[in-house]
């Protein structure tokens, strides 16, 4: 019985061992749930309401009273303008641009208040830009690009997935990005 | 008459015969063979020797997350962009300057700030990464995106002279997922980098 006992232990602590080495990772346990949606439409989730309202290629944009006036991208700009509002609660806002395989934050050229950021609040609507510098490679391998927004921790949250099509997106030498307009309704 | 005990029976009673002899020493012994064990079959006892890779300015170097190029190095009292101000001259200071090509070879947004180690000296402050093109802060790079910056530390004005040269570190990243918080992200090796010395030019 003892001996029994002996091999218990040691075949619950072999398949722990196997069992650590292949865990299911947090980012599938833990992941959000996504309302999608196409250009122009407005999805809703638990505590988010957003809808993408145009998009621009450019290598070059212009941000409202910014120092220098203009910037070149390393890859080329795209300029996402788009309304959120939260739902329920104050939620801070979160964004990135999929390409393909690769993920893209908004770029740190322009100061936070020229961005679409920050905390939102429930039933004000929040309008304004998300810039991105995308490599054209990447750009140039995808048919479609997909913008993810969500507030605060996205976690077993709703996350907004919004699918652009890149040959239907205008490009233009220059976009003028103008700050973020806060209204209610 | 009784059975004849089968395999089985004779293996426990040789396995027990064999712990019973055991001395008290033995028994540690056993024990230390049986922790190291299990700490093998949970990665515990995976490689950590240290591997240093030398890099020479010009070259390529690849840390796994970005592909970068060391240029030079040079001492600056003040750093400017037509008449905009962008480190300001410090009584005591000055700045030491990194000019690097660096390209993101991931697939995720990468943090430029913790890049470089600069080894030896105590009194050092990072500032940040500049963009050369048009001297604006730079914090990340996109995937497949491709910068030259400045990257400068504050030192006492005593510390680094033009002609002396400065070591810098770089350590290797892996790409993986975050067992504690939530996401993916590059962590750094805490035993493989890559190490390179630079000349510093005339403080201008």
């Amino acid at each position: 019985m003892r001996y029994l006992k002996a091999l218990v232990i040691v075949v619950v602590i072999a398949a722990a061992a196997v069992l650590w080495h292949d865990l299911p990772a947090n980012t599938e346990i833990y992941a959000p749930f996504d309302v999608t949606a196409d250009e122009g439409e407005t999805a809703t989730g638990r505590n988010i309401t957003a809808t993408v309202t145009g998009v621009q290629i450019a290598a070059e944009i212009r941000p409202q009273n910014a120092r220098p006036p203009r910037f070149d991208a390393s890859g080329v700009w795209v300029v996402v303008t788009a309304e959120v509002t939260a739902v329920r609660e104050p939620g801070l806002l979160r964004t990135q641009l999929l390409v393909g395989p690769d993920t893209y934050a908004q770029t740190d050229r322009l100061l936070p208040s020229a961005r679409l950021g920050g905390l939102m609040q429930p039933d004000i609507v929040n309008r304004g830009a998300w810039v991105f510098d995308v490599a054209p490679e990447a750009l140039g391998a995808v048919d479609t690009v997909v913008l993810q927004v969500w507030l605060g921790d996205e976690r077993l949250d709703s996350r907004v997935q919004v699918s652009i099509p890149v040959g239907d997106v205008d490009r233009v030498d220059s976009v003028d990005v103008s700050r973020p307009v806060v209204s209610a309704g | 008459m009784g059975a004849t005990p089968g395999v089985g029976a004779k293996l426990a009673a040789r396995v027990r015969h064999w712990f019973a002899d055991l001395g008290f020493k033995q028994m540690w012994q056993l024990v230390v063979v049986l922790v190291l064990a299990v700490t093998a079959l949970f990665g515990g006892l995976d490689s950590v020797n240290t591997k240093v890779t030398v890099f020479e300015p010009g070259e390529d170097f690849s840390d796994g997350q970005y592909t970068l190029v060391v240029d030079r190095a040079a001492l600056v009292g003040e750093i400017k962009d037509g008449t905009r101000v962008v480190l300001p001259e410090q009584p005591g200071r000055h700045y030491l300057g990194l000019v690097v090509r660096i390209t993101n070879d991931g697939t995720v947004p990468g943090n430029l700030l913790k890049e470089f180690d600069l080894v030896g000296h105590p009194d050092q402050r990072f500032v940040g990464a500049y963009r050369m093109a048009d001297s604006t802060y730079n914090s990340a790079l996109g995937p497949g995106l491709s910068e030259e910056l400045a990257f400068f530390w504050e030192l006492p004005d005593t510390d680094v002279a033009a002609g002396q040269s400065v070591t810098l570190r770089v350590w290797k990243k892996k790409f993986i997922e975050l067992f504690v918080t939530y996401g993916k992200t590059w962590i750094d090796s805490e035993t493989d980098y890559g190490e390179i010395t630079v000349p510093v030019k005339a403080r201008s």
